[in-house]
């Protein structure tokens, strides 16, 4: 469990931090920002106007995914404060619809232009929102392993 | 476990489709994450409703992570006919949007835009395509799985102890055993 733990974690710093570090490279010249760029693109628009601009290149990810990694990544750093590591228990439903109102509403007012309070309320929503979600990621992952150690557990 | 798996193939392979296809084609393949979160909560919903109460946290994740690679496999075949209708769009809507953008914003637009927008359209390689099948097979797997673990959990009205929970409980409990 701790090793899972841990695993989410460097992975979501890797993405919130390739994300940043992309402009950085593409700065530099590096050929390596194409490919990060690129990889990125598999779940992200990467609309320019909707990117916040590092060393005079737009992040690798939009303001709203972006704000989603680092609360990802939040979560995951709170996550054994709030819970075991060994515990499979999710937060209830209506603490996941409250965290997901404001990216909800944002994007549903996005669409329609009803409002378009910039990249700095989308990243603050995608926090919101992805704060909550290694409580749900981790949650699947204990469950599973703890399972698998059951079943090879042999029974007396 | 063995005969639930079984079972979650179908609408994993359903909700898989449906969000390949989704993020395949022009104007809704800009919905990022959304299409496999949706395809993951989707799943779950398809799953018949006698097993659906006996799923956990794990079983989620797991129908999740099935769907998103049978999206990512959608997808990535539906992307090698609708790539040029794709670019099409691209290159008449939003490339154009693109280059005032950042031209008003005083940088130096990417030459791969302007390449796409006189008419070079950068084809893709073997590898290449393989290496994005396998990019979009992981990423969407992992982001299923949290779509499928949201799903079980707000499909059930109260949350049973699971077999995760049970086992660590009794693993404790054995802890204080003399």
């Amino acid at each position: 469990m701790v090793a899972g733990y841990m695993a989410t974690t460097v992975v979501a710093l890797s993405v919130a931090g390739a994300a940043l570090l992309a402009p950085w490279l593409a700065s530099r010249g590096s050929g390596l920002a194409a490919g990060l760029y690129h990889s990125y693109h598999q779940i992200c628009h990467q609309n320019p106007s909707r990117c916040f601009v590092l060393f005079g290149h737009p992040v690798a990810a939009c303001g709203r995914c972006l704000g989603i990694y680092i609360g990802f990544l939040a979560g995951c750093l709170v996550y054994p404060l709030a819970r075991s590591l060994f515990s499979a228990r999710v937060p209830r439903p209506r603490m996941f619809v409250l965290l997901s109102l404001p990216l909800g509403l944002d994007v549903l007012a996005n669409m329609l232009h009803l409002w378009d309070l910039g990249n700095g309320f989308r990243f603050s929503t995608g926090v919101v929102w992805g704060f909550i979600l290694p409580f749900y990621f981790l949650a699947g992952l204990t469950d599973l392993i703890l399972r698998r150690l059951a079943f090879r557990r042999p029974t007396t | 476990m063995e005969e639930r798996t079984a079972e979650l193939w179908m609408p994993a392979l359903i909700a898989g489709a449906l969000a390949g296809l989704l993020a395949s084609l022009p104007l809704t393949n800009c919905c990022c994450c959304l299409w496999p979160i949706g395809a993951g909560l989707l799943a779950v919903f398809l799953v018949p409703k006698e097993t659906r109460a006996f799923l956990a946290a794990g079983d989620g994740a797991v129908l999740g992570a099935l769907t998103g690679i049978s999206a990512a496999v959608v997808r990535g075949l539906l992307m090698i006919p609708l790539q040029p209708l794709n670019m099409l769009f691209l290159k008449k809507y939003v490339f154009p949007l693109l280059l005032d953008w950042i031209e008003q914003s005083g940088q130096q637009p990417p030459s791969q835009l302007k390449e796409i927008l006189q008419g070079e359209i950068p084809a893709q390689t073997v590898p290449g395509f393989f290496f994005d099948l396998l990019l979009a097979a992981v990423v969407f797997a992992g982001l299923a799985a949290l779509g499928g673990v949201i799903a079980v959990s707000l499909t059930k009205k109260k949350t049973p102890p699971s077999a995760a929970d049970e086992s660590h409980a009794s693993q404790n409990s054995s802890h204080h055993q003399p």
